[in-house]
């Protein structure tokens, strides 16, 4: 071996000396990025198949109360990223019966229908704005049915500590204009648990940029450990322009269930 | 007729024995619930939809539904009502179904059993066609009390027995419904001293519809075949005596061929049906409907969050279309006039255009909708106004306007003194 080939494999063993143990702390110590956590964050609570009983309370700034039932039956499809869903309102009699289902389609409009029991008749829905309220509730469809993290720029703010919870605080922004109009918020700030990767708080602001409402999340469970998965059970918004807050309460739930297809079926949304 | 009506009943036995056995015989019978709710309703009503002079008419209504689920067995559904309504004059005969003024309806009371790809319905029940909003020709098989206080056309809607055996797969399903009970729709009639109506169809009649109905990504469609009888009534000359005319009310047969589809296009819904109603009896000029094509589009879509908008253009082409005011005599065109604007045959082709609007605010706590149809040509349209507050899940506060426009040989005009004003209070449980 001449002099230089063994000059260039020394000094290819001392730069893997001096690396190794930056390699090793990259793996294990270093930050994950802003746009990583908040993918980690989108794919936390993508449980494979729900089945439950959830509460939603909405209340008044005069603290009048509306108590809505309802089934939630979820299925996450085989791409990993759309789910289907239907929701059966069980209380109060006036809509009982009354079945929402949505079809997700990531790459186009969702596919929408709800059964209404009062006209007998299962009727397709436009696509939702996602600034629409979830049935009068102060959750809009897009804040239920998470945007995708690409469409906005995200920041790591810094760390804080709210009830326990040791969290990144990451301010989201709109990409454009449009992002902005749909959604209805100029910015959010999600305060992301670093244990679980869930949200335990997010503040979301107008398209002026005042805030608008605040989600909080309790009793946050680890459903599935091989793939890092959590069903939040308690979720709470509160507009904060309007007084009116909603709890929407996760009660009796099978997770990872088989959940047969023909559930998802518009034909039968009328089966009661 | 006896034998056939025995073979359709071995029939119905054998398609419920057959599912009791695909559920399994060994049903656990101590697993059934009996769930139920309902409502109280006491409304105001400035006027009546019966063409009478009866002005500020107070009714209170008790409305109760229930489901007994007797889990492999099947379950039971029941929905009816029962009213009292002042200035409600107590009729002799209460079968005369003319009058519409009733005291009580059981609307739905049927036996449904699921499996995976079946699902069989027998009893009294609503069965309701069409994707269009307001306006579906392919609607044949439930009849409407159009003279019912009520706010909502749903509401005014009652159940015929039927046999409704249904086959699901993953995106279609096909509908095979026998109705061996027919009723008509209950429509306003003229009230003249000298005129009484005798209703002449007889209301046990079988009638038969099928359907294949799709739904698959984007798009919702269906084909369908009707053959019955027309809900809406003919009117016509029975009898001429000394201060008195008899004038008949009968619903020709007819065969309805259909079809429907909706299509989701992003925030819009298009929405399309149209019907070819074929009536079999023999066309009299004037006293029988005639054969016609009906056809409606339209689309929806949501705007600022709470604000739906709901728009269609409908059509209808009536065949060998007479005029009905050629007539000579007084007292044939009288009926005449009054049996095209009951059947929509005023005109050989008559189309126009339908709008609704509905706002939601205050966490949906308060809607307003504005709805309307207006005929071209003729100008003739009908008008309705709404507003609902529900403060909480109990109660429920409605304030509603109905007005009807147009010359008086129109349909909509025809309607004229229909026009009311209500007020609504409900309580539900």
């Amino acid at each position: 071996m001449s002099q230089t080939t063994r000059g260039c494999y020394i000094g290819m063993l001392w730069a893997l000396a001096i690396a190794a143990p930056w390699t090793v702390a990259a793996d294990t110590g270093a930050e994950p990025t802003a746009q990583t956590i908040m993918e980690r964050n989108f794919d936390a609570v993508k449980i494979w198949s729900l089945d439950s009983q959830a509460t939603m309370v909405l209340t008044t700034a005069r603290g009048e109360q509306r108590k809505r039932k309802m089934t939630v039956i979820q299925k996450l499809r085989s791409d990993g990223v759309n789910s289907n869903i239907r929701i059966r309102f069980l209380d109060p009699s006036d809509i009982a019966g009354t079945t929402f289902l949505q079809i997700q389609n990531a790459a186009k409009s969702d596919d929408q229908w709800i059964y209404l029991p009062a006209l007998h008749k299962t009727r397709r829905l436009g696509a939702n704005s996602q600034r629409d309220s979830f049935f009068g509730s102060d959750f809009s469809y897009g804040d239920i049915l998470l945007p995708k993290v690409s469409l906005y720029s995200h920041a790591v703010l810094r760390s804080e500590v709210i009830k326990g919870r040791d969290c990144y605080v990451i301010e989201s922004k709109p990409l454009d204009a449009s992002i902005r109009e749909d959604y209805g918020y100029a910015r959010k700030l999600n305060w992301i648990d670093k244990a679980s990767l869930v949200e335990a708080k997010v503040e979301y602001y107008d398209v002026e940029g005042t805030l608008l409402k605040t989600q909080t999340t309790a009793d946050v469970n680890l459903v599935d450990a091989e793939r890092g998965r959590w069903l939040v059970l308690n979720r709470t918004m509160i507009n904060h322009q309007t007084g009116h807050t909603t709890l929407f309460q996760l009660g009796e739930h099978k997770v990872g269930a088989a959940v047969a297809e023909e559930v998802f079926s518009s034909n039968r949304l009328d089966e009661n | 007729m006896l034998r056939a009506s025995c073979y359709r009943a071995v029939t119905v036995i054998l398609c419920a024995t057959m599912l009791w056995a695909e559920c399994g015989l060994c049903a656990d019978v101590d697993e059934w619930s009996l769930t139920g709710s309902g409502s109280v309703r006491m409304a105001y009503w400035s006027g009546s939809r019966q063409l009478d002079d009866r002005e500020h008419i107070g009714r209170a209504e008790l409305w109760l539904r229930g489901k007994v689920d007797a889990k492999k067995l099947g379950s039971i559904m029941a929905d009816g009502w029962v009213a009292a309504e002042t200035g409600n004059v107590a009729l002799p005969d209460r079968s005369d179904v003319l009058r519409g003024e009733r005291t009580d309806r059981i609307r739905e009371l049927y036996w449904k059993i699921t499996t995976d790809s079946m699902d069989l319905r027998i009893g009294r029940q609503l069965i309701l066609w069409g994707r269009a909003d307001a306006i579906n020709p392919t609607d044949s098989l439930t009849p409407q009390d159009f003279t019912l206080l009520n706010p909502l056309d749903s509401g005014q809607r009652f159940g015929n027995f039927s046999v409704q055996m249904s086959y699901l797969m993953e995106d279609w399903v096909l509908r095979a419904v026998w109705v061996p009970e027919f009723q008509a729709d209950i429509v306003p009639l003229l009230r003249v001293p000298s005129v009484s109506y005798r209703y002449l169809t007889d209301r046990r009649q079988d009638q038969y519809a099928f359907k294949f109905d799709r739904s698959s990504g984007a798009v919702d469609w269906s084909i369908s075949y009707f053959d019955g009888y027309e809900r809406r009534p003919d009117i016509a000359l029975l009898a001429i005596a000394p201060e008195q005319l008899v004038v008949g009310v009968s619903n020709p047969p007819v065969r309805v061929f259909g079809f429907d589809a909706s299509l989701g296009a992003g925030r819009y819904v298009l929405r399309t049906e149209g019907a070819w109603r074929k009536i079999r009896a023999s066309a009299d000029e004037f006293a029988r409907q005639h054969s016609s094509v009906e056809w409606v589009i339209g689309g929806e879509r949501s705007f600022l969050e709470r604000l739906d908008i709901n728009m269609q253009y409908f059509a209808k082409w009536t065949a060998d279309f007479v005029d009905p005011r050629t007539v000579a005599d007084p007292i044939l065109r009288g009926i005449a006039l009054q049996e095209a604007v009951l059947t929509d045959e005023t005109r050989a082709f008559r189309h126009g255009v339908t709008l609704r609007a509905a706002y939601r605010w205050d966490n949906d706590t308060w809607e307003a909708e504005l709805s309307g149809l207006a005929a071209i040509a003729t100008g003739d349209s009908i008008l309705r106004a709404r507003v609902t507050h529900a403060p909480n899940d109990r109660i429920k506060a409605s304030l509603g306007i109905e007005r009807f426009r147009g010359p008086p040989f129109s349909p909509f005009g025809f309607l004229q003194d229909n026009s009311t004003v209500h007020l609504e209070l409900r309580y539900s449980f």
